[in-house]
């Protein structure tokens, strides 16, 4: 009798154990949820290391191809977003037509990777553990970059003067990512989760981009701030526009950024030239994770080696074709769409965020970034379901 | 089933660029269950080791569109003429003065990695791709000094994926 009483309190115990609650208990979460966490946490927060991988040679590098490929095609036997399927499995056969086989299959299996996190993080039950931990990833970088504007900074600038833009010269790290340009546009994707829970959270890429003097990071967040109050009240999202685009129009003004946008190494000659090389390779491209190879070599600019077009949209042209291209659009348009649709403003708000910063930026190249953007996804589909849910 | 032939079907659009790729073949007898047609170029030949990997000379042609481990060959001082064939090309430099060499075409999406291991005096070693974009040469003259080229295609012909070396290696600027 007492045996099968402990055995019963056992099970219902064990039962218990991976369920999750909204009281966000340490360890009382699930695998999906507790794996996310360390992926976010992993990456999110690499500062600015030389993270250098020697590429496997010889025949690991074949093992290794053929096990991402495998993983990549399995995707179609997976419950998930055919969309995410058509990557997984176009990507790999994207490789084929490469202008670099060997770089192109290596980012292949990044690509799976990054397919496989959205398949777990579409399986979170609870996000609230999730936006906590944004939320404190948010929390870290402001505590830090205080730290970077008041000189006291000795963790990643020893102290060494303010955090603006002498970032550069890599003498001084703004942020975790180290990087004006980049901190804006990481800060712009952070937000663009939390602007869900509040809109207050805008104020941060807004403050990100003045304090690393990022045009299209203040741009950005102004397309969030006024998607968000469109649903508010037209009236004064108008007002609003007006206001912030003198705002943004004064600050690109003080800054120079229409010279440096249209000068020599500027983002106006790079964005043309990746426009005419990607008319070459229209329907495939130059093969994934080519860009920063081949276009500086390429390119024929003489200004500094663009590794990144500074324009995801872009970038994708280049590197996956016209047609790789539209599929990115389309799936940015349906997931707005049905955001739209149900009303879900907040989100649709981050939506916007991300599309004007990957205009400006490459958040999709920011390795920070990247974990952020595929939780963004799972979590406006998660929201949606929740959304159809409830309407049913 | 409709999920199987939409993979059979890519399968079979992607089999003839597969085959442009090719496989690693590190046996050189071919008795080990490795087909015929896998055997291409691939005679007996010298076991090296480098980075803890084994390669085999003259091992390497269907290896060479654009993956690792097609095969590792060293120059000697006084060989003249860079194999294509290879994925690594290790060189040691004399104290002749200055080396020329020229680069020929390779394949689309080949990788060359040119490693220097020894420098004698003051030595120098010029490449010159036969095509190239985006630079003239290649000048050596450090131990280590380790660049990576990509033949995009033959139109661009060789372009410069990474340069690595305590002292890099002087590239100049396409004329």
């Amino acid at each position: 009798m007492f045996t099968v009483q402990l055995y019963r309190r056992l099970h219902r115990q064990i039962k218990d154990w991976g369920r999750e609650n909204k009281t966000s208990r340490p360890f009382s979460m699930k695998p999906y949820t507790a794996l996310s966490i360390a992926f976010l946490a992993g990456l999110c927060l690499l500062p600015p290391i030389d993270f250098f991988v020697r590429n496997p040679m010889n025949d690991k590098w074949f093992w290794m191809i053929c096990v991402a490929g495998f993983f990549g095609i399995l995707t179609l036997f997976i419950k998930t977003n055919w969309f995410l399927r058509i990557i997984a499995v176009g990507g790999f056969i994207n490789c084929f037509f490469s202008c670099a086989p060997y770089l192109s299959f290596s980012a292949y299996v990044l690509l799976v990777i990054a397919c496989y996190f959205y398949i777990i993080a579409s399986r979170i039950e609870n996000w609230t553990l999730i936006i906590n931990c944004i939320k404190s990833i948010l929390i870290l970088n402001g505590i830090i970059m205080v730290m970077q504007i008041t000189g006291h900074d000795h963790l990643l600038n020893f102290g060494v003067g303010s955090i603006l833009p002498q970032s550069d010269t890599g003498a001084v790290r703004v942020g975790i990512i180290g990087q004006h340009m980049q901190m804006a546009s990481f800060s712009v994707i952070l937000t663009s989760l939390l602007v869900h829970s509040s809109p207050f959270f805008l104020a941060f890429p807004v403050i990100v981009s003045y304090l690393g003097h990022s045009s299209w990071g203040l741009v950005a967040s102004f397309a969030g701030v006024i998607t968000y109050l469109f649903y508010k009240s037209w009236k004064i999202a108008l007002g609003t526009i007006i206001i912030l685009s003198l705002i943004a129009s004064v600050f690109i003004i003080k800054e120079g950024k229409i010279d440096a946008f249209f000068g020599n190494g500027g983002r106006y000659a790079t964005w043309k030239r990746t426009i005419e090389l990607s008319n070459e390779h229209p329907i495939v491209g130059w093969g994934i994770g080519t860009f920063k190879s081949v276009f500086p070599a390429i390119s024929g600019l003489k200004c500094i080696p663009y590794g990144e077009a500074h324009n995801c949209w872009l970038q994708f042209a280049f590197e996956i074709g016209y047609l790789g291209m539209a599929l990115w659009i389309l799936m940015f348009f349906i997931l707005g769409l049905r955001l739209f649709l149900v009303g879900g403003y907040s989100l649709l708000a981050g939506l916007v965020m991300i599309a004007v910063d990957m205009i400006g930026h490459f958040p999709t190249r920011i390795i920070n970034c990247v974990p952020l953007l595929i939780l963004f996804a799972a979590y406006s589909t998660a929201e949606l379901r929740k959304y159809e849910r409830t309407a049913e | 089933m409709k999920k199987l032939l939409l993979f059979l079907a890519a399968l079979v659009l992607a089999t003839p660029a597969f085959a442009s790729v090719g496989a690693v073949n590190q046996n050189q007898s071919g008795s080990e269950g490795i087909a015929t047609d896998m055997l291409y170029n691939c005679p007996s030949g010298t076991q090296l080791s480098w980075n803890n990997s084994q390669f085999y000379l003259n091992c390497g042609n269907l290896m060479n569109a654009g993956t690792a481990g097609g095969g590792l060959t060293s120059l000697a001082t006084i060989d003249t003429g860079i194999p294509t064939s290879y994925d690594i090309v290790k060189k040691a430099i004399s104290n002749l003065g200055t080396a020329t060499d020229t680069l020929a075409n390779g394949v689309p999406g080949q990788m060359l990695t040119i490693n220097i291991t020894t420098v004698t005096g003051s030595g120098t070693w010029v490449v010159t791709p036969t095509t190239r974009t985006g630079f003239g040469s290649i000048t050596f003259n450090t131990a280590n000094q380790t660049v990576v080229l990509l033949y995009l295609n033959n139109t661009n012909g060789w372009i410069i994926h990474s340069v690595y070396g305590s002292t890099l290696p002087t590239i100049t600027q396409a004329n």
